[in-house]
């Protein structure tokens, strides 16, 4: 068949094909353009056969070119995967985070031990021995450390005018910082895992001796009711970032029976989960940790949101999403 | 000279897809290369060390002036490996001696800071133009394209960024104890020997990138000749005029000479209107949109600075006498005051997060109590080792297969073994089998194969019965996806045994020699 | 012999034909990454007047550096498949199976970009793309993205309307595309050059000038149209 006679032949196809990708790339038509949608598949193996022979018949180039950016487009809306936004989110919280943490279980409490043992030892020993902080911080950062929490120059009543206003530039601090560092700690996994190891150490070694140190000092009774409330979540979700990153270093180092860069996508597909549903966390801890925990609530009080705090990270974190997929 | 043996694909292109095929012609030659630059920039660097008295900073720069040097015989390399004629590494002097003719003397010298370099190059060493002729060439085929430019910037920060790079590597990786790199020194004290050190690691990053510069300006001298002149359109019908001819007179060979020489129309007017604005003209609205902070730091001050800014006259005259300004009521009071009005938007935002996170909470717990309630019996009784078991559900065996299963299962299948209906027969016999697996209260996830289903049976089935199933399981498989029929001997046999394990009565016990009633 | 360098990269789609990707490398990619900066500080600049509301207004800027910092590539790379930098060079994001890309890909190549930028300004990046055959940061190749070329609408070329003569025989097929693609790309090249190029082919017929273009011409609309009286 000539080239005249086949355009001739498909080209009223042709057109109608590429009204209807018309419709679906803009998302504004798409919606009125649903019901005719039907038949969009059939179109569409219809323009690949008629490129595939335009290609074997050697027609010209032009008309070749024409024909792939056709197939090409109506390749991407066929193969689209979509998502429902805002309900996605709270499934992916109530299911298929904690699933997948769970899946990777063993790498978390890995990543745990990296992260908690160092703290404890670490706050441990500095409360033992007054100059251990000093091979983790230099002076002047300790000198800060105490005027921060500081029980005498603590005014509990801050201005109730400016409270809220502060409130809001620390969460924008915290937010940036802390699910910063997440992000750091997942990505440093990628370092044949060494990036998250060595986060994850530094952090809960530091993390150790502030607490160590502040507590030898007799400042325990500002600092202990202020971390109480954010840190279950802060530190867990550090921790399941470590874990993150530890799934990619575990991907290029035992990558088992698959290549290192197909190990490497499907550990990270999972990875990513994790830190997705760490951020979030973060988030939540951030808004903690600035409206919360600075707060003027007796000390009592905020022990007792701390504890509650751990109960419900653990509760959540082992139960949800233990059901089957929605019925609904 | 083989002319179907062109080593790029030739076909009109972006300008920008032309750097990108010589940065995959870069990589694809990328030893031979980089080995040739090194071959004519050691001895030359050795030379200007010598000349420039041991100072560093200035041995860099001489280095990098003579840049071109090192480059043209990369062109050259690049031009003949191109067409398919990839030299051999005894030809490198050659193509060095070759390439270094006085046509280069001019990059080395006025036009050595023209950014263009690399594209251009082609016209002085392939085509070999020179005087007024190369330069209307130049003209031509640089006419209204920023690209060459953009590249040869590019390319210098590709060259810094990986000096730095190492630089920096160097710096993080060395422990504390082991004598560490000086970085200032190693960047600004020119007399320091860190400067030598960091200098030879710029000549490092120079080499490494070169291969990639010269073949990305090839690549892009060669999508602007296909555009400009159809280049791949020439190669494509001198093959075809070679074929005719080779058909005609037997062989005929063209040179490489021949097929640049012919190929290169001098004096061309510029035919296509350039679609390609340069890029910086789209940077300007961007720019301009920004506030400067200064600016806007001036206009805060003069704001903030004005009288009637943060007075609190206005308020107290629109307040009733008796209320107490203290009082917290106030900030519901839309204030005049930017600070109070900035505590009230952030008391909005704080709440409404507040807000938002304690809706997300209880929708969570709501989940997590929904969810829990639903699995505890399952959950409880699954098994821990296999992994994902929790979080599939399992699927009653009745949706399984059109019809439900038939009381009298061992009759039915020996009704359908005689009417010689064996796929029908075995997988009724296995779909049985499952169900008897599922009654046994061995839950089977969803999306389970075969293999799965046995795997689960040997867990929970005695001895006996699991050299059963793997029979079963084997025989259906074979059916089921390799289309291997079971002989009706064969299937009546394992009926048999099936029975035999549940203690029913077996059927008539056929004559293995008698024919398939099949 | 080797195939031909390019960077052309096929999928086999489940229709079985071959999509060819074109993939971008370093130096226009370079170049959006720069406009992005660009923009991301143009956008800071608006948001910096917020620092006069003391701390509300820091909290706002901060979120705002979070937000262009980490979240920036993802919102814009889910939405339209390509950052304003990569779109005003003509580049997108997609799957490496040429679907656009979605968010936990455009999450994994860019939440990788830490590691791509050290030790500094995307020195591991520039290793890898200039290693890879597919110009793949690590991101990328984490995420399984390319980033491709996106589509031009092509002007649909038309072959000239002449009286349509039997080209020579024992063309390649190659050859025939050539001289279909000649009369479809022969107005864009000047006329000496047109001249010249259609020289080489209808020389041996001894067609010259003008004369040997309409020869060409009118072998591409045998090739596209076959014989005037409809046998072909």
């Amino acid at each position: 068949m000539k080239q005249d006679a086949f355009e001739a032949a498909a080209s009223p196809i042709w057109s109608d094909y590429r009204a209807m990708l018309d419709a679906l790339e803009n998302p504004r038509r798409r919606r009125a353009h649903v019901p005719a949608l039907t038949s969009f598949p059939q179109l569409h193996r219809r323009l690949c056969s008629d490129y595939a022979l335009a290609r074997s018949r050697r027609y010209s180039p032009g008309l070749i070119a024409e024909l792939e950016v056709l197939v090409r487009r109506g390749h991407r809306q066929l193969y689209r995967r979509r998502s429902a936004p805002v309900r996605s989110v709270l499934d992916f919280m109530a299911t298929r985070f904690p699933r997948t943490l769970r899946r990777h279980s063993a790498v978390f409490w890995i990543a745990a031990a990296l992260f908690f043992l160092p703290m404890i030892g670490m706050g441990i020993a500095v409360y033992q021995d007054a100059d251990l902080v000093y091979s983790l911080l230099d002076a002047e950062q300790v000198a800060d450390l105490e005027s921060l929490y500081d029980p005498a120059r603590h005014t509990p009543g801050r201005g109730s005018e400016r409270q809220a206003d502060t409130d809001v530039a620390m969460f924008g601090f915290y937010v940036m910082n802390n699910v910063g560092i997440g992000f750091r700690t997942f990505a440093g996994g990628l370092i044949l895992g060494l990036g998250s190891l060595v986060i994850l150490l530094v952090n809960g070694l530091s993390i150790g001796a502030v607490a160590g140190h502040l507590t030898r000092v007799d400042y325990g009774a500002t600092f202990w009711p202020f971390v109480s409330g954010h840190g279950p979540y802060e530190l867990t979700a550090i921790a399941i970032c470590g874990a993150a990153g530890l799934l990619l270093g575990q991907a290029l180092l035992a990558p088992g029976q698959r290549t290192r860069l197909a190990a490497l996508r499907a550990n990270a597909r999972d990875a990513v989960i994790l830190v997705g549903g760490a951020a979030v966390l973060l988030v939540f801890a951030a808004m903690i940790e600035a409206f919360w925990s600075a707060g003027p609530a007796p000390s009592a009080l905020k022990y007792g949101v701390g504890v509650l705090g751990w109960v419900l990270a653990a509760v959540y974190l082992a139960l949800a999403g233990r059901a089957g997929d929605d019925a609904s | 000279m083989r002319l179907d043996a062109v080593g790029a694909r030739l076909r009109p292109r972006r300008l920008w897809e032309g750097v990108d095929l010589g940065f995959a012609l870069g990589r694809e030659w990328f030893l031979s290369l980089w080995i040739l630059w090194w071959i004519t920039a050691l001895p030359v660097a050795l030379l200007l060390a010598v000349l420039t008295g041991g100072r560093p900073d200035l041995w860099l720069v001489a280095v990098w002036w003579c840049k071109p040097l090192f480059e043209a015989p990369l062109q050259s390399w690049a031009g003949r490996a191109l067409l398919g004629e990839r030299p051999e590494p005894a030809e490198r002097f050659g193509i060095i001696r070759a390439a270094l003719t006085r046509h280069i003397l001019p990059l080395l010298l006025w036009r050595r800071l023209g950014l263009r370099r690399s594209f251009l190059m082609p016209v002085t060493l392939l085509e070999g133009l020179s005087g007024a002729r190369a330069r209307r060439r130049r003209a031509v085929l640089s006419h209204g394209i920023g690209v060459p430019s953009w590249l040869t910037l590019i390319c210098y920060h590709f060259e810094a960024i990986l000096w730095g790079g190492v630089l920096l590597a160097l710096v993080f990786l060395i422990p504390e104890e082991l004598p560490r790199l000086d970085l200032t020194a190693a960047v600004t004290e020119s007399d320091s020997p860190v400067y030598w050190f960091s200098a030879a690691i710029y000549l490092l990053a120079f080499s490494v990138i070169a291969p990639f510069y010269v073949c990305a300006g090839f690549g892009l001298y060669l999508t602007r000749r296909t555009e400009l002149e159809a280049w791949d359109l020439e190669v494509a019908f001198r093959r075809a005029r070679n074929e005719q001819d080779a058909a005609a007179r037997g062989s005929a060979r063209l040179t490489l000479a021949a097929l640049l020489a012919v190929g290169l129309v001098l004096s061309l007017p510029s035919p296509v209107a350039e679609a390609f604005a340069p890029r910086d003209a789209v940077l300007d609205p961007v720019l301009e949109n920004g506030l400067d902070p200064g600016e806007a730091q001036v206009i805060i001050r003069e704001i903030l600075a004005d009288d009637e800014f943060g007075s609190t006259q206005e308020v107290t005259l629109w307040l009733p006498l008796e209320r107490d300004p203290t009082e917290p009521m106030d900030g519901w009071i839309w204030p005049s005051d930017l600070g109070a009005l900035a505590v009230t938007l952030a008391e909005i935002l704080k709440w409404s997060l507040l807000a938002l996170a304690f809706a997300g909470l209880v929708w969570l717990a709501f989940k997590v109590i929904q969810g829990v309630a639903q699995t505890r019996p399952r959950w409880r009784r699954s098994r821990s080792g296999s992994q994902g078991e929790g979080d599939r559900p399992s699927v009653q065996l009745e949706p399984l297969g059109a019809e439900r299963l038939p009381d009298d299962i061992a009759a039915s299948v020996r009704r359908l073994i005689d009417k010689g209906e064996h796929r029908a027969a075995l997988g009724l016999l296995y779909r049985a089998s499952l169900a008897e697996l599922a009654r046994q209260g061995v839950a089977i996830p969803a999306g389970s194969t075969e293999g799965d289903c046995l795997a689960l049976a040997v867990q929970s089935l005695p001895a006996p019965r699991v050299g059963l199933m793997t029979r079963v399981t084997a025989h259906w498989s074979r059916v089921a996806y390799a289309h291997r029929q079971t002989s009706g001997a064969e299937l009546m046999s394992l009926l048999d045994d099936w029975c035999r394990a549940r203690d029913l009565p077996t059927g008539p016990t056929r004559d293995p020699g008698a024919p398939d009633d099949a | 012999m080797l195939p031909p360098i390019d960077t052309v990269r096929l999928h086999e789609t489940p229709e079985g034909v071959d999509l060819a990707l074109r993939v971008a490398g370093p130096a226009p990619r370079a170049i959006a990454y720069l406009l992005d900066v660009v923009v991301r500080f143009a956008v800071l600049l608006v948001v910096l007047p917020l620092g006069a509301f003391a701390g509300f207004g820091t909290g706002l800027i901060l979120l705002a550096v979070f937000g262009l910092e980490w979240l920036y590539p993802v919102v814009f790379e889910v939405r339209s498949g390509a950052t304003p930098g990569k779109r005003i060079m003509g580049l997108m994001v997609v799957h490496d199976d040429g679907t656009p890309v979605r968010l936990p890909a455009s999450l994994i190549r860019n939440l990788l970009r830490t590691v791509d930028f050290l030790p500094m300004l995307y020195g591991v990046g520039l290793v890898s793309m200039l290693v890879d055959r597919d110009f793949r940061r690590l991101g990328d190749l984490a995420a399984g993205t390319l980033v491709v070329y996106a589509d031009t609408p092509p002007a649909k070329p038309t072959i000239p309307q002449v009286v349509p003569q039997a080209p020579p025989a024992g063309l390649s097929v190659e050859a025939q595309q050539a001289i279909l693609a000649f009369a479809e790309r022969g107005h864009a090249v000047s006329e000496a050059r047109r001249i010249e190029l259609a020289e080489i082919l209808a020389g041996s017929v001894g067609r010259r000038g003008e004369a040997a273009v309409a020869q060409v011409n009118a072998w591409a609309a045998w090739l596209a149209r076959g014989a005037p009286d409809g046998r072909g």
